[in-house]
C-alpha cells in the first residue's frame, strides 16, 4: 500500500489528488470491519431505535463500564480503534441491550410501541431486523423465531418485542460497523 | 463478523434455544464441562501472576528513598523524605531504613513485615530502553514487551499464555481488572476484562434474564474470535454466579479498601481461592503523574503510597496460604527526575523501580546496580539511569516461576543478562 502510493506520487510528479485518490480506492478494496466502540454502540443503538435520552449519569455509567467514559480518556492518543481492545468486555453491552429494551435506564426512554405499529408480529419483527441489522430475515426463520419466543415465555407482544430488540443489539452481528 | 451469515446465526439460535422450554434451565443447571476444580498447584502451571501497573510514572525515589545519597537531599529541598536518623523530623515522617542506604517511604511502613520476612524485594534503577518520556509510548512498548514499535502487536502476558500450554481451558485463565483488558494482556489468547464480579450478570427480571442468556448462548455459538469470546463470557457468568463477593471474608487483618484498586485485589484473591483456573491477573493503580504538588507525607503521592501499601498487605495476608505459588509484580512506565520542579512536583524521568512480592522472591533486598545520583551519574536531563532492564526481571519470573522458557517469544530481540530476583521451587 505504502509502496504503491509512493509510486503514484512519483509517477504523477507529486499530485496530491492522484495520491489521495489511490489511497482511498486501494484502501476501500478491503476496508475490513471494526468492532463498535462503546460510544458508537450506545449512541448508534439509541438513534437507530429513536429513543430519547438526557445523556445523564445512568447512560454515562454504561459508557464508562464499557470502557469509554465521556471526555475521560487518560492519554492524548484517544480510545483505540483496534477491535481487540474492546472485545474482551461484552457483558456491559449485553446489560445495556437488555436495559434499553426494558426501559430500565433512567433518563432514557424507548417507545417500543412506536417501533412496532403494524398489524402483525411478523411485520414488527421484520422492521426491527431491518433497523438494527440492515436485513430482513427469511420468512420461515422469522416465524420460527417468533414461535420460539412465545414458547420460551414471551407470551405478550411487548415482551416479545423487547426481547427481540435486546437480542439484536447484543448479537455478534450488531457489534461490528 | 457482521455478515448476514452471522445474523442468521441469531435466528438459528433463538430457534434452537427458545423452542426448547427447558433450555435456559439446562444452561443454568449444568456445571460447565471445562470447569473441573482446577488445582492451584497444577504441575503444568507455575505461580499465579499478579501484575500491578502504577500508571503515570511513579516517583521511585520517594518510594524507596536513597537516604544515603547526599544528592537526593540537595536536589529535593522540599520533597525529600528525611533520613531515618534525622532528629529534626518527626519519627513518623522519616524513611524506614532497609539496609543503611535505602529506606521505605514511611507510608509504606505496612510493607516492612513482608520485607523482613523475605517475601518482598525491590529492583532499583530498573526500566526500559525507551527514552521518549511519553507515558503512552512508554506504556505501549513496556506492555507489549518490545524494543520498538515494530515488534509484535500483542502484549507480553498474552504471548506468555500463548507459548505455555497449561491444559487450562478456563475462561478465567487471564483477567484484566477494569473496563478493558490491559495492553499487556491483549493478543490471540482470549482474556477477560472484569470490573466487578457483582456486576457480571444481565441485571433483569429472572425469567427475562434466562431467556436472554439462552439466546446469547446460541447467538455466540460460532467459532470466530467474537463467538469464542461470547461463549467465554457466558461461561464466566455461570462461574461467577456461584461466587458471592458480599459474603467473601478475606483473611486479612487489614481490610481491602473499598476503592477500585482494593476491590480489584479482593476479587483477584477471591478468584484464586475459588480455584477457577486463574493464571494471570493485571490491575492498575493510576494517578502517579505528580508534576504538581506531589507531597511528601501528605497529598497526592502519599495517598497513592498508602493505597498501594494497604492493597499489597491485604492481598499478602489474605493469600498467606498461597504464597508459595504466587508472584506479584509492581511496575511503572518510567521514573521521575531527581530534581524537584518549581511546582513542588517532579517531571518525567527515566530509571525507576519494580517491586516483587511472593513466597519465592529473593526478598529483603534492593536488587540492581545503583548508578548514583551525582550529576555525572545521571541520565539525560537529570534522571536516574537504567541498569536493569524490566524484561530481565519479567523473563526470570516467566522462566522460573511460570515455567515458560519461551523468553525469545515473550520478549523478542531481548536476551536477559541479570538474574537472581526469584527462586525456583
Amino acid at each position: 500500500m505504502v509502496e504503491s502510493a509512493a509510486q503514484t506520487f512519483l509517477s504523477t510528479r507529486g499530485s496530491i489528488r492522484a495520491t489521495l485518490g489511490h489511497l482511498l480506492e486501494a484502501g476501500l478494496q478491503d476496508p475490513g470491519t471494526k468492532f463498535k466502540r462503546p460510544v458508537d454502540f450506545i449512541v448508534g443503538g439509541i438513534r437507530t431505535l429513536g429513543a430519547d435520552t438526557d445523556g445523564g449519569e445512568p447512560l454515562q455509567t454504561f459508557l464508562a463500564r464499557m470502557g469509554q467514559p465521556a471526555f475521560g480518556w487518560p492519554t492524548p492518543d484517544g480510545p483505540p480503534a483496534d477491535s481487540s481492545y474492546w472485545t474482551s468486555n461484552l457483558m456491559p453491552r449485553w446489560r445495556f441491550a437488555l436495559a434499553l429494551s426494558q426501559n430500565q435506564i433512567d433518563g432514557t426512554q424507548l417507545e417500543v410501541g412506536a417501533l412496532v405499529d403494524s398489524d402483525s408480529v411478523e411485520s414488527d419483527f421484520d422492521r426491527l431486523s431491518e433497523l438494527l441489522l440492515g436485513a430482513r430475515l427469511e420468512t420461515q426463520v422469522r416465524d420460527e423465531l417468533i414461535a420460539a419466543l412465545s414458547d420460551g415465555g414471551a407470551t405478550d407482544r411487548r415482551t416479545m418485542t423487547e426481547l427481540t430488540i435486546a437480542g439484536l443489539l447484543a448479537s455478534p452481528g450488531y457489534q461490528w460497523m | 463478523m457482521p455478515t448476514l451469515a452471522d445474523r442468521s446465526t441469531f435466528t438459528h439460535v433463538l430457534k434452537t434455544s427458545c423452542c426448547e422450554p427447558a433450555a435456559a434451565d439446562y444452561i443454568r443447571s449444568t456445571w460447565p464441562a471445562w470447569m473441573p476444580r482446577l488445582a492451584f498447584a497444577d504441575s503444568l502451571r507455575g505461580d499465579v501472576l499478579i501484575v500491578i501497573f502504577l500508571r503515570g510514572a511513579a516517583d521511585a525515589l520517594n518510594m524507596i528513598v536513597p537516604h544515603g545519597e547526599q544528592a537526593y537531599y540537595v536536589n529535593r529541598p522540599t520533597l525529600s523524605v528525611p533520613r531515618p536518623d534525622d532528629s529534626r523530623a518527626a519519627r513518623a515522617e522519616r524513611a524506614i531504613d532497609l539496609d543503611g542506604f535505602f529506606g521505605l517511604h514511611p507510608l509504606l511502613r505496612p510493607l516492612k513485615p513482608i520485607w523482613d520476612q523475605g517475601h518482598l524485594a525491590a529492583i532499583y534503577a530498573c526500566g526500559a530502553p525507551d527514552e521518549s518520556r511519553s507515558h503512552f509510548k512508554a506504556m505501549e512498548l513496556m506492555e507489549r514487551g518490545v524494543e520498538n514499535t515494530h515488534g509484535p502487536a500483542s502484549g507480553w502476558i498474552n504471548r506468555h499464555l500463548a507459548t505455555l500450554d497449561t491444559k487450562n481451558g478456563s475462561p478465567l485463565r487471564a483477567v484484566g481488572l477494569g473496563e478493558a483488558a490491559q495492553r499487556s494482556l491483549q493478543g490471540a489468547i482470549p482474556v477477560t476484562a472484569l470490573r466487578s464480579i457483582s456486576e457480571f450478570h444481565l441485571a433483569g427480571d429472572r425469567k427475562v434474564e434466562s431467556l436472554m442468556q439462552a439466546g446469547l448462548s446460541s447467538l455466540y455459538a460460532t467459532k470466530d474470535p467474537l463467538g469464542v469470546l461470547g461463549q467465554e463470557t457466558l461461561k464466566i457468568f455461570q462461574t461467577l454466579e456461584t461466587l458471592d463477593l458480599d459474603t467473601y471474608v478475606p483473611q486479612s487483618s487489614i481490610p481491602y479498601r473499598p476503592s477500585d484498586f482494593g476491590a480489584g485485589l479482593r476479587q483477584i484473591a477471591m478468584l484464586i481461592k475459588a480455584q477457577v483456573g486463574l493464571e494471570v491477573a493485571a490491575i492498575d493503580l493510576g494517578g502517579w503523574d505528580t508534576h504538581f504538588a506531589q507531597g511528601t507525607n501528605q497529598g497526592l503521592m502519599p495517598g497513592l503510597l498508602s493505597e498501594l501499601a494497604a492493597g499489597l498487605v491485604a492481598l499478602y495476608e489474605d493469600l498467606e496460604d498461597y504464597q508459595s505459588k504466587l508472584s506479584v509484580v509492581v511496575m511503572t512506565e518510567f521514573g521521575r527526575q531527581l530534581k524537584e520542579n518549581a511546582s513542588l512536583g517532579t517531571d518525567h524521568g527515566h530509571g525507576s523501580l519494580m517491586l516483587l512480592m511472593g513466597g519465592n522472591v529473593v526478598g529483603n533486598t534492593v536488587h540492581g546496580e545503583w548508578p548514583g545520583l551525582e550529576r555525572e551519574q545521571l541520565f539525560g536531563p537529570g534522571d536516574l539511569a537504567v541498569t536493569t532492564d524490566y524484561r530481565d526481571v519479567l523473563s526470570e519470573i516467566c522462566r522460573t516461576r511460570l515455567h515458560n522458557a519461551a523468553i525469545d517469544q515473550i520478549f523478542p530481540e531481548f536476551k536477559p543478562t541479570r538474574f537472581g530476583f526469584v527462586r525456583e521451587g
